[in-house]
């Protein structure tokens, strides 16, 4: 199949925009009667929407492939806080350890209250991480005050 | 109404949005051409009296059309390109060309979607690879249904957005590359 076929090539970007959101809606399995009646109507509604919706639906199907390449894929998780030493229960704290978000030397220096070795792990691929450092002197700075309330979450399981 | 009048309405009611789409496809003069040749196929299927819904039909007729007409001009570019190379001189090969050879489309997914903003691809990753629902993606991040319904939907909208600058920025390449030779 040409990548011609599932990227709507050719289709105006509103059109491919709301075939996008009826996906999303639609995957979420919580889909109101009333909903699904106006998602049928859309696609009814012009050629061009179901074209959209068909090629789109082949884009999000084939997104499934990263089960099968996972080593391919950037991790965004696992900042993993175990005890100094031992190999204590982990505390995996998901949304915070975006790789690439926070700068290398962040965990330890923030974490000066608890030995740095707590720090197990900041799971960035090397050779994407490079495309996020614009992004991170803008962004990092909210995430340093999640880090510190987590953190203050999370010494009482480490003592 | 006989067929003929019904064709001429059917055309005067449909040609300029099957232009657009085509024209976003093509060179306006392929555009035409493409064009005439998927009324040709919707008047060749009413005459056969069969029924079908013309509308839809002609769509994807013309879009069919299209595209295998953009993979025959594919085809003849890189036959071009591989007669480029065997000359003396040229074994250099184009590297982006290569990476586009050896990586499948596979590569330019797994790509798009490493190139998603970090919140964004966790919330991917959790609904595409750990196949959580919608539900426990909120739970686990602490935030909305809707917010996680958002974050997919942005994914698949970077995400082609990506593989279509990926390819565009093929198709210059090379044609800059065949301008120049």
């Amino acid at each position: 199949m040409s990548i011609d076929e599932w990227l709507g090539f050719g289709v105006p970007e509103e059109i491919l925009e709301q075939a996008t959101e009826w996906l999303a809606l639609l995957d979420s399995n919580q889909v109101t009667d009333k909903q699904r009646a106006a998602f049928f109507a859309w696609l009814a509604a012009d050629p061009l929407h179901a074209i959209a919706f068909e090629e789109l639906s082949e884009l999000w199907a084939r997104s499934s492939v990263i089960k099968n390449f996972h080593q391919l894929i950037v991790e965004s998780k696992v900042l993993a806080f175990t005890r100094h030493g031992q190999s204590g229960p982990a505390l995996p704290v998901i949304g915070l350890q975006q790789a690439g978000m926070l700068p290398a030397g962040f965990p330890s220096a923030s974490v000066g209250m608890s030995q740095p070795s707590n720090v197990v792990a900041l799971n960035v691929n090397p050779a994407n991480s490079a495309s996020y450092t614009s992004a991170q002197t803008s962004t990092w700075l909210p995430w340093l005050s999640v880090a510190i309330i987590v953190i203050g979450l999370a010494l009482p399981f480490i003592n | 109404m006989n067929i003929n009048q019904w064709m001429s309405e059917f055309v005067s009611n449909t040609q300029h949005k099957l232009l657009s789409m085509l024209m976003n496809m093509l060179p306006r003069g392929e555009a035409e051409e493409v064009l005439q040749e998927a009324y040709l196929k919707v008047f060749l299927e009413l005459s056969k009296g069969t029924p079908f819904e013309p509308l839809p039909f002609v769509f994807r007729v013309a879009r069919n059309i299209a595209i295998s007409r953009l993979r025959h001009q594919k085809i003849v570019s890189q036959h071009e390109c591989s007669l480029q190379q065997v000359s003396p001189g040229e074994n250099e090969a184009n590297p982006l060309e290569d990476a586009l050879k050896v990586h499948d489309q596979d590569q330019l997914l797994i790509d798009a979607i490493n190139s998603l903003p970090p919140i964004c691809r966790q919330v991917f990753l959790l609904r595409k690879r750990e196949e959580k629902s919608h539900t426990e993606i909120a739970q686990l991040l602490n935030i909305s249904v809707k917010t996680v319904e958002n974050h997919l939907s942005k994914g698949m909208r970077l995400c082609r957005l990506y593989i279509t600058a990926q390819r565009v920025k093929h198709e210059q390449q090379r044609s800059g590359k065949t301008g120049t030779a």
